[in-house]
């Protein structure tokens, strides 16, 4: 029911402009990730949706109201848009105990006492913190308090929950464990989820539809594979994914409008567009993710610059000329250093982008190679 | 028409969502509230300093009110029997050379037993950082009437060479410079201020990260070393702090050099404008000097702010050191802790002692005449004196005139030290915002302005039509008292504000909590002492508060008018019973406070 | 930008507040100086009539300010004379504060007393009278000196020089004037202690000082030092008169700056060792017969006495605010003050004397005009004429 619709939102710190011209639809139970590098306008919009803080302009319409709209002067205040919080550094009252935290929202809605105990403790059972009943947030870990922190935004069983970056604080093995939950939760409390966060890894794993943003500007709205797979440009390219992408500098001539013409790492390879092409292609950079760089095989050649064994799976950067070219192999190999090297490049998930503007052009296979 | 109806609908749409916001409504209230009660009185300084008063119309040669520079033009550059000179420029270079002697006394002595006690094995440092911040709670002046009492001497005539109790004990006789003029001024103020400074460079150390100290002791640097390298710079910010508001505190300061300068050798900017003021020609120039201290003020606060704007990163409390090593004082410990405790008690107890002392002689300064005859006689001791002259415990003048006092002082503290709350509240959430920093601005203003042209204002804005139910009321004090102390009270509020993330407070907003639920619930019960501070602090001032009332009490109202009305009337055993009974109470007032909630002065000030 | 606006609202509307209202509540100067004058063409049986009828109509108190606690005690002789009369209680009140009152709330044309007595006749001139804050009444059947009609000074306080005539400075020791600026004379020498309420602050005493310098006292100052050096004053000294040479080595001799005469003179009494405070002589009364130092102190004038002038007379005026609300009780009571019971309900001890000379001085006391004879007395118009030249000497002389 809760449908979240931001139309032309732009919010502005005296001259710096923190968020963009910001259009977007958040469907109705979606789990959606704020993605992008610090200071690029996340944080601020998820928080303009929320209503802690006031756009410059713009409406935002949650449901059926409009709760923002800086034509009509319309600003509703975020204890009327129904919605949770949860931040980053959790913000436990710390002169209450953990039932108290969880009550305190409950008994302002007017809860009636058994309720509020009720509720309280399915919410301290569903997040297993009955134990810490009695005690004050500064005597919990940082993984209690975390869900402290979520049982107190959940009790009231808000419609849309908005989360920032609320694992950054955690551990690496207490946030995975965090992560999984958080996608349970979602599916189990039925609601809307609009989440914060800086790690692609993480946006990936949760979303239904990433968000990414940079320097105030929406730069892709899809779900987390359409973004892995189709980046819209350069920026969203090198952003996700890890090992990052290869980007290889490339000078093309048309031969046919779903055949292209590349010279690249000291070869001419033929580029097999998935669409018809149109444009100029004497200027481009190819993507290619590094496992779609098969090593000891095919026609191109490389020195080995490092190896990265990471058990599971192991990085390997080539140097091709004055290029670096970085390969993900399956399970662990160890190359030694300077030896030479064949590699192919395979898949048809190829990526072509404008060497000026940095947007896609086209998606295909290399052949050649 | 429609476009018009449009844009008045979205004007009230955007008032009522400014509105709804607390932080922007006490902006503005606060804004428009520190125009009226701060503003004006300074506009009105201001004016003063440049127009003809009544006194002044045949000097000038100009009507009443009419615009001139004669008072600046008389006070700074007249020659005649070297005027300017004399009432002036060296009153200005004597208040100067005092105030920087008072910030090096009140920097190294609270500086050094703030060092002492956070950072070496010195014994006995709850019961030393208990009695040191007394001289700051008591008035000023006390601690100068302590001064004479301590050191007059036979051999010196301008205290009629009475036997002060140095002498009475030891025989020794100070010379005369050491009991009248710039060094006891500059010492008294020093001594009053360096509990200032002991707060404020204390807190610094205590929260100061002591791995920093600590990374020093690895690479093998000495401990002097240490010091001087690592932990002078670290604590800068606070003693340039210290030493800016030490110095515009004291240059300003009255009661001190007005009571220490019998011999008449030492003439401040602040007794040379009382002097003007109460000269009917020459009020001008009185408002002259007072805006020369308010420029000075403001230069030098600017210059503080700038400093610890600047370094404040230095000083982030990491809140994770543990254990500090405390450096081993070894065989100087016991000697070096004496010391300190005896000067402590010296400047802390004993004029307490000394006051009670004084009230008990029926002789003055003769001991053997000890009896509790001024505290319990029903004769009148003196008709001169408003209401009743009997001993101080059957004295309903002073009975009366002592609790309207301590109403008036918890009134005050309670309208300074809330007002203080909510701005610090609105300048912490509105940060970057113009408005916000010219309120919180404005709100150290009352500082600025010398408290006896504050009551002139008033007094002023009371005989408006208005007005005229403030005339001669408590609750004129009230206001007044309110305003003038707001400072303090806004700047703890503030820092304490500061140090709540604001994601304390929005995670009630977004359930729904009200805005006077989440301050009462949330936000005061976090920063309680720092909060409970924020009211003492204007309680302590408003208590020994006297140039302040002057003009506006009536007599008999309040403590300190009536303590005046004895003291002018040579009943001095009534007055130093009285004043030892006001700072018993301001101590008591403070020690159960403490003990009730753990807040003290030095949360106040802090930072 | 609406923000601003709103602010800028906010602020005319608190000026608006705080100016608004405008005119007085008084009916203006007009109706009081018409009273006065209607008062002063009565006899006072009418008075007191026309007192009792508008106290009666108006139902509030009388009210009075005063630099001297005498008042207190008047009003109360007031009211036990005229039943029908009540009054706020009194309060004293001097200098800066007084004429701070009166000057903001006449100023305003405001109500804020009925009655005041001020002293200080520089500041009462420029502040109150030229300002036409004050209004003036003359009592019946009086004989006034001319200097005290207009306006009206109802009392003369008397300051003199005080001492310990048991200690160093014996009975006969200090005889003349130019002792206390420290100068040795031909057969006695200078002292060389004084404590002196500091003419910075002390405005009384800038008038004293300032009167030293005027022609009358250049005249009894030139013969003492005469009488003390052997030899006439010589007038090429640098000094305008001998009046400014006197005062400036009297102020160069201070040794202590006292800030309550009463203080200072209970110091001082203890003291044997010679110290010379300047005070009023009124302070005499702390030192009745049972006083341990009744016979030890010696006050110029009184008990000792001085060539050269022996004390300071200065007056204390009393007047009608312009915005009085009970002007013909207020004259009547300036009528009652002259007359003695007045007189001495309030001021029943030595160094106060009434203007009117009918009224018999404290037993004890020297006549009044003894005392002027012997003594300088405060001169509006001579201090007036030269006060900006001798203050400002006067100023450097203290602050150096």
């Amino acid at each position: 029911m809760p449908r979240i619709v931001l139309e032309n939102v732009t919010k502005c710190f005296d001259r710096f402009v923190a968020v963009d011209n910001l259009s977007m639809t958040i469907e109705d139970r979606d789990f959606i990730t704020l993605l992008g590098p610090s200071g690029c306008g996340k944080t601020t919009t998820l928080r303009m949706i929320a209503g802690l803080e006031t756009p410059t302009k713009g409406r935002i319409t949650i449901g059926d109201s409009v709760v923002f709209d800086s034509d009509e002067g319309i600003d509703i205040s975020p204890a009327k848009r129904n919605i949770g919080f949860l931040f980053q550094n959790y913000a436990l009252w710390p002169h209450m105990t953990v039932y108290d935290n969880i009550a305190f929202g409950l008994e302002n809605l007017r809860w009636s006492k058994g309720d509020i105990d009720k509720r309280v403790h399915d919410m301290m059972a569903m997040l297993k913190i009955e134990q810490f009943e009695k005690r004050f947030p500064s005597e919990l870990s940082g993984g209690q308090q975390q869900r402290v922190a979520i049982a107190r935004t959940l009790a009231p069983s808000p419609k849309v929950l908005f989360m920032d970056e609320p694992l950054s604080n955690l551990d690496a093995k207490l946030r995975l464990e965090m992560r999984s939950e958080l996608k349970r939760l979602h599916v189990d409390t039925d609601s809307t989820f609009v989440y914060v966060t800086h790690d692609q890894m993480e946006a990936m794993a949760l979303a239904t539809k990433i968000c990414l943003m940079n320097k105030g500007v929406l730069q892709q709205y899809a779900p987390p594979l359409e973004v892995y797979d189709r980046p819209v440009n350069l920026f969203v390219a090198d952003f996700v994914g890890n090992p990052t992408m290869n980007f290889i500098k490339a000078s093309g001539r048309l031969l046919s409008p779903d055949r292209v013409s590349l010279r690249m790492l000291g070869h001419d390879l033929t580029f097999n567009c998935n669409a018809p092409l149109a444009s100029d292609v004497s200027d481009i950079v190819v993507g290619i993710r590094p496992e779609f760089i098969r090593l000891e095989e095919g026609s191109l050649s490389g020195t080995v610059y490092t190896t990265l064994p990471s058990g599971m799976e192991t990085t390997v950067k080539l140097k091709v000329g004055d290029e670096m070219v970085t390969s993900v192999v399956f399970g662990s190999v160890d190359f030694s250093h300077s030896r030479a090297m064949s590699f192919s490049i395979t898949g048809s998930g190829i990526l072509l982008f404008d060497g000026g503007s940095g947007d896609l052009i086209s998606m295909g296979s290399l052949s050649g190679s | 028409m429609a476009g018009s109806r449009k844009k008045a609908v979205r004007i009230a749409n955007n008032v009522r969502s400014y509105a709804s916001k607390p932080a922007n409504v006490i902006t503005v209230l606060f804004f428009a509230i520190l125009v009226a009660t701060v503003c004006f009185p300074l506009l009105s300084l201001a004016r003063d300093a440049f127009v003809v008063h009544s006194g002044e119309i045949r000097d000038v040669g100009k009507p009443m009110g009419a615009f001139t520079l004669y008072h600046w033009k008389t006070l700074l550059f007249d020659n005649l029997y070297d005027y300017s000179v004399l009432t002036f420029w060296r009153p200005l270079l004597n208040s100067f050379t005092m105030a920087i002697v008072a910030c090096t006394v009140a920097v190294g002595f609270g500086g050094a037993v703030a060092w002492f006690i956070t950072r070496s094995d010195i014994p006995g440092k709850k019961f030393l950082s208990t009695i040191f911040v007394f001289p700051y709670i008591m008035p000023s002046w006390s601690i100068a009437m302590f001064w004479e009492n301590f050191f007059k001497n036979s051999h010196i005539v301008a205290c009629y060479n009475q036997v002060g109790m140095l002498e009475s004990l030891t025989g020794i006789c100070v010379p005369e410079w050491v009991l009248y003029g710039f060094f006891p001024c500059a010492m008294c103020l020093g001594i009053h201020y360096a509990p200032f400074a002991y707060l404020l460079i204390g807190g610094i150390l205590r929260n100061m990260d002591a791995n920093l100290e600590e990374a020093a002791t690895v690479l093998k640097a000495s401990r002097f070393k240490i010091l001087r390298r690592i932990t002078l710079p670290i604590v800068m910010p606070a003693l340039v702090s210290t030493v800016l508001l030490v110095f515009s505190s004291s240059i300003s300061s009255y009661t001190v050099p007005a009571f220490l300068n019998k011999n008449g050798s030492f003439p401040t900017v602040s007794t040379t404008m009382r002097s003007l003021f109460n000269t009917a020609a020459m009020q001008g120039q009185g408002f002259v000097i007072a805006i020369v201290l308010l420029i000075f003020s403001v230069v030098i606060l600017t210059m503080n702010n700038k400093v610890t704007g600047k370094r404040k990163s230095f000083t982030t409390i990491s809140g994770k050191s543990g254990q500090v090593s405390l450096v081993k004082l070894g065989r100087a410990r016991m000697p070096l802790a004496v010391a300190i405790m005896v000067i402590s008690i010296f400047f802390a107890i004993v004029p307490l002692v000394s006051f009670a002392l004084e009230s008990l002689l029926e002789v003055p300064g003769d001991y053997s005449t000890l009896s509790l005859y001024y505290w319990t006689t029903t004769d009148t001791l003196e008709d001169r004196v408003f209401g009743s002259s009997q001993g101080i415990l059957r004295n309903p003048t002073i009975w009366m005139a002592l609790g309207r006092s301590l109403v008036v002082s918890f009134a005050v503290a309670l309208i300074s030290g809330s007002f203080g709350i909510l701005i610090g509240y609105a300048a912490a959430r509105k940060r970057g915002s113009r408005l916000a920093r010219w309120m919180s601005n404005m709100a150290f203003f009352p500082y600025l302005i010398p408290a006896m042209s504050f009551g002139a204002v008033y007094l002023s804005v009371s005989y408006l039509p208005a007005f005229s139910f403030l005339r001669g009321s408590v609750f004129l004090l009230i206001v007044v008292g309110g305003i003038k102390f707001l400072p303090f009270a806004s700047r703890s509020g503030a820092n304490a504000m500061m140090q709540v993330s604001g994601e304390i407070e929005e995670a009630a907003y977004v359930i729904g909590v009200p805005w006077w639920k989440r301050m009462v619930r949330i936000l005061f019960p976090i920063q309680k002492a720092s909060f409970i501070s924020g009211y003492l602090l204007p309680f302590i001032s408003c208590m020994r508060e006297l140039s302040l009332f002057v003009l506006l009490a009536a007599p008999g109202s309040i403590i300190t008018v009536v303590l005046q009305d004895f003291e002018v009337n040579g009943l001095t055993q009534i007055s130093n019973g009285i004043n030892f009974l006001i700072i018993m109470i301001v101590l008591a007032v403070q020690f159960i406070t403490n003990k009730l909630t753990g807040a003290s002065i030095d949360k106040g000030i802090g930072g | 930008m609406y923000r601003k606006l709103l602010a800028i609202m906010l602020c005319l509307f608190i000026a608006t507040g705080l100016f608004a209202g405008g005119s007085g509540e008084q009916g203006g100067a007009g109706s009081v100086a018409d009273a006065i004058a209607a008062a002063e063409d009565m006899t006072l049986e009418e008075l007191e009539a026309a007192a009792k009828a508008e106290f009666e109509a108006a139902g509030v108190q009388f009210e009075a300010r005063g630099a001297s606690s005498g008042m207190k005690k008047v009003l109360a002789g007031f009211q036990e004379k005229y039943p029908w009369f009540s009054y706020a209680e009194f309060s004293s009140s001097k200098d800066q504060a007084m004429y701070t009152e009166l000057t903001t709330a006449i100023g305003q044309n405001q109500y804020v007393a009925d009655v005041a007595l001020v002293q200080d006749g520089s500041s009462l001139k420029s502040m109150l009278i030229d300002t036409g804050y004050m209004l003036n009444y003359e009592p019946k059947g009086v004989e006034l000196s001319d200097s005290d009609r207009d306006p009206l000074s109802v009392l003369y306080v008397n300051k003199c020089f005080f001492w310990n005539k048991t200690g160093d400075y014996g009975t006969d020791y200090i005889t003349n004037v130019w002792q206390l600026t420290g100068a040795d004379g031909v057969d006695r020498k200078g002292v060389h202690q004084l404590s002196f309420q500091t003419p910075a602050t002390e405005n009384v005493n800038m008038n004293f000082l300032i009167m030293l310098t005027s022609p009358e006292a250049c005249a009894k100052l030139e013969a003492a030092y005469e009488a003390y050096f052997g030899e006439p004053y010589a007038a090429d000294d640098g000094y305008e008169n001998i009046g400014y040479k006197f005062v400036t080595e009297l102020m160069r001799n201070v040794t202590t700056w006292h800030s309550s005469d009463t203080t200072a003179v209970k110091n001082m009494a203890t003291m044997t060792s010679g110290q010379v405070v300047y005070a009023p002589l009124n302070k005499v009364k702390d030192y009745p017969e049972t006083n341990d130092y009744h016979n030890d102190l010696a006050i110029s004038g009184w008990n000792v006495q001085l060539e050269g002038f022996t004390s300071y007379l200065y007056k204390m005026w009393m007047m009608i605010p312009k915005t009085a609300r009970l002007p013909y009780t207020a004259c009547l009571l300036i009528e009652y003050i002259c007359t003695e019971a007045g007189f001495t309900s309030g001021w029943d001890s030595e160094g106060y004397y009434s203007v009117n000379p009918s009224v018999p001085v404290v037993e004890g006391d020297h006549p009044l005009q003894q005392w002027i004879d012997n003594g300088i007395v405060e001169d509006i118009d001579y201090i007036n004429s030269v006060y900006r030249e001798a203050s400002t000497y006067i100023r450097s002389l203290v602050m150096s």
